[in-house]
């Protein structure tokens, strides 16, 4: 997942997409952070997008993401934002998701700043319907279930399509779309059929932005 | 209501109510045998919790000092005052004892109180005398001791073995024996307790020091409204503050700022941190906002600030030679502060797993980055969002039993493509009433994946969960 990088993300779906903002927060969580540093906490900002306990731990009873997972209920939708920009800030927050229904413009760049000075990652849950709004994103991507004709019928899959990537013009239909399924814990794997046993690091959002750049 | 502790293989009770002593049962009495003479099904059993109970008794020895300056943590479940020269202040001794008696009350102690010219004897009397409150008139000690159980003495276990072995089972009839021939018989402690006791013996003390919290203040030259001026005093108290924790190598846990007003009441602003902190300028970001708010009414003349909870910190030193755990630990506390300080402690909690079945009762809300006390895992693969209270819906088994055929969510019809279950998650009889669920992981032919319950008692169906 090293498409998520540093600064806030968008993701359309008609419901939070938990599963999604799971498995980025599981990978970018670690005891040892990419710089060697700990940046532990995860935020879940907004009673809509709180993940169930028991699913944040897995089937396979690693409950490190549930430790490091902080539940924040913001009464209003300025405490929301201001939760988030604050989170963003910390230098103790990895990652920071948070129900972003209604963002302004003003109120996405506010993040994306705050982000790119705390270092955190924000991922936005928004609606599909928002998908014409404007805001100051890194990326925009659409979620939705992924189709049961997959591998493994039932497990459940998504499908990611980047819809918008900041300095990027848009990409080929079929180049931004990328299905991913949990692991056994709460990573996420990509099920992609040209990609099936490579790692979902190598398969993630950066082969789409040198798909772009080059085509 | 037992109160039950591990010695050795056995469980023995160690504390017992009204209720159970009067039915037989005493400190010693195996479990077992205590549930057997108590009626069935009224037995309550706790754990005991010797080291919260010292704890608590220190606490109480603090409390203590509002009726003397000597008080003493006598045993495991014993305070001891020495109020020479303090009884006048309350009326008397049997003022001061229907005062302690009170104060004990309101706290919701029973108590057995004694006094004496002696801490032997008062002991004694209180621990062992027949009454609730005993007052032993000056040098009565010699008549007071005599009808107690030797026990009074508070002599080790083998020598009250050997006095028992000789029936010599009251004081009085140690008294009786030839003072000569106890040292060589039982040691010179017997003889150094019952001197004690009468008074003819010296007794150390060793009285409880409260630590004072640590505290700071500043006073304007008069009455002031000037924010900045009173913001620049709540930071140099602050800062005060947090140099004498840091001296003790203590961490603020709860903060008390007090403004003195003119001729209203000091209005306390009080700030709690998840982590303990002395760090100045953290502190000052969760005091500001109160602060801002505040009424400072016709001005403000005394600013007070007091750790009123810390807990230990070690030195800035040790910080350094550690790697950066304990700082990102300590950024952690600070984020969670600050969004709690503004939304308020429950809008901001962690979660661990519990032993319940039950997918609504399977977590608890704790404090945020709490070290789960077990390591409860969940009962079975899990949605990431679960709707509370269960969403009823419609759907279409082919047995009744069975897998789901189709399932109506969001306001659609949807044909499923692949069913895992049952699941039977049962009600916890213990809690009621409560219906048994057959649980199934669908996923319908759009690939949205549902967790689907079917109550059996009734055959309605719901949606509890979704992975999202």
């Amino acid at each position: 997942m090293a498409g998520f990088g540093r600064g806030v993300h968008e993701l359309l779906a008609t419901t939070p997409p938990i599963a999604i903002c799971m498995g980025i927060a599981a990978d970018h969580s670690d005891d040892a952070g990419s710089e060697g540093t700990a940046r532990g906490l995860v935020l879940w900002i907004g009673r809509r997008c709180w993940p169930y306990p028991p699913g944040l731990v897995g089937p396979s009873g690693d409950a490190r993401l549930l430790k490091r997972s902080v539940y924040v209920d913001p009464p209003t939708r300025e405490d929301r934002l201001w939760a988030m920009d604050v989170a963003l800030r910390s230098p103790a927050a990895a990652v920071v998701v948070a129900d972003a229904r209604g963002l302004s413009m003003a109120g996405s760049r506010r993040l994306q700043l705050a982000a790119e000075a705390g270092g955190a990652i924000g991922l936005l849950a928004r609606r599909p319907d928002e998908r014409g709004e404007i805001s100051a994103a890194a990326t925009r991507w659409l979620v939705s279930p992924g189709s049961p004709d997959a591998l493994d019928h039932a497990r459940p899959t998504w499908t990611l399509r980047l819809l918008r990537r900041k300095g990027l013009r848009p990409m080929t239909e079929d180049a931004r779309d990328w299905t991913v399924r949990l692991d056994d814990g709460t990573r996420l794997v990509s099920v992609d059929a040209d990609a099936a046993d490579r790692p979902a690091a190598s398969a993630g959002p950066g082969r789409w932005s040198r798909t772009a750049s080059s085509g | 209501m037992l109160i039950a502790e591990n010695i050795g293989q056995r469980r023995v009770v160690v504390a017992r109510c009204e209720r159970s002593r009067e039915a037989g049962v005493h400190p010693g009495l195996p479990v077992a045998q205590a549930r057997a003479v108590l009626p069935t099904g009224t037995v309550r059993l706790e754990e005991a919790t010797p080291r919260s109970d010292a704890v608590r008794l220190r606490a109480l020895a603090v409390w203590a000092r509002r009726f003397s300056p000597l008080v003493q943590v006598d045993g495991i479940n014993g305070l001891w005052l020495d109020i020479t020269g303090c009884a006048h202040l309350f009326g008397g001794e049997e003022g001061m004892c229907n005062a302690v008696h009170e104060g004990l009350a309101r706290l919701g102690i029973t108590v057995h109180l004694g006094i004496a010219d002696t801490h032997g004897c008062a002991r004694a009397v209180a621990r062992f005398g027949q009454t609730e409150i005993a007052i032993v008139p000056p040098d009565g000690q010699r008549e007071a001791m005599a009808p107690l159980p030797v026990e009074a003495l508070g002599l080790d276990a083998r020598t009250n073995r050997a006095l028992d072995e000789l029936a010599i089972d009251r004081v009085g009839h140690l008294l009786d024996v030839p003072r000569g021939v106890l040292p060589a018989r039982f040691g010179r402690e017997l003889l150094l307790a019952l001197d004690r006791a009468l008074g003819h013996a010296m007794e150390p003390l060793d009285p409880v020091r409260p630590i004072a919290p640590c505290r700071a203040e500043r006073t304007f030259d008069g009455y002031t409204t000037n924010l900045e001026g009173i913001e620049l005093a709540v930071r140099e108290v602050l800062g005060d503050t947090c140099s004498q924790l840091e001296e003790r190598g203590r961490g603020a846990r709860r903060l008390v700022v007090e403004l003195g007003r003119y001729e209203l009441d000091p209005l306390r602003l009080a700030v709690a941190m998840s982590v303990p902190s002395r760090d100045p300028k953290h502190l000052w970001t969760l005091v500001r906002p109160r602060l801002e708010r505040a009424h400072l009414g016709f001005g403000v003349e005394r600013v007070t600030v007091t750790a009123t909870r810390d807990a230990h910190m070690p030195g800035a030193q040790i910080e350094q030679w550690q790697d950066s755990a304990r700082s990102s630990m300590a950024e952690a506390g600070e984020l969670v502060d600050v969004l709690s300080g503004r939304l308020g402690m429950n809008a901001v909690r962690g979660a661990v797993l519990t032993q319940s079945h039950l997918p609504e009762r399977a977590f608890d809300w704790t404090a945020p980055m709490e070290v789960p006390r077990d390591d409860a895992r969940p009962s079975g693969t899990r949605p990431t969002a679960l709707f509370e209270p269960p969403m009823e819906t419609s759907a279409v088994a082919l047995t009744p039993d069975g897998p789901v055929h189709r399932i109506r969510w969001q306001g659609e019809d949807r044909v499923v493509v692949s069913c895992v279950g049952p699941e039977r998650i049962g009600h916890e009889w213990w809690r009621g009433r409560g219906s048994t669920r057959d649980y199934f992981r669908v996923r319908c032919e759009d690939g949205a994946c549902l967790w689907v319950a079917r109550a059996r008692e009734t055959g309605r169906w719901y949606v509890h969960g979704v992975w999202a």
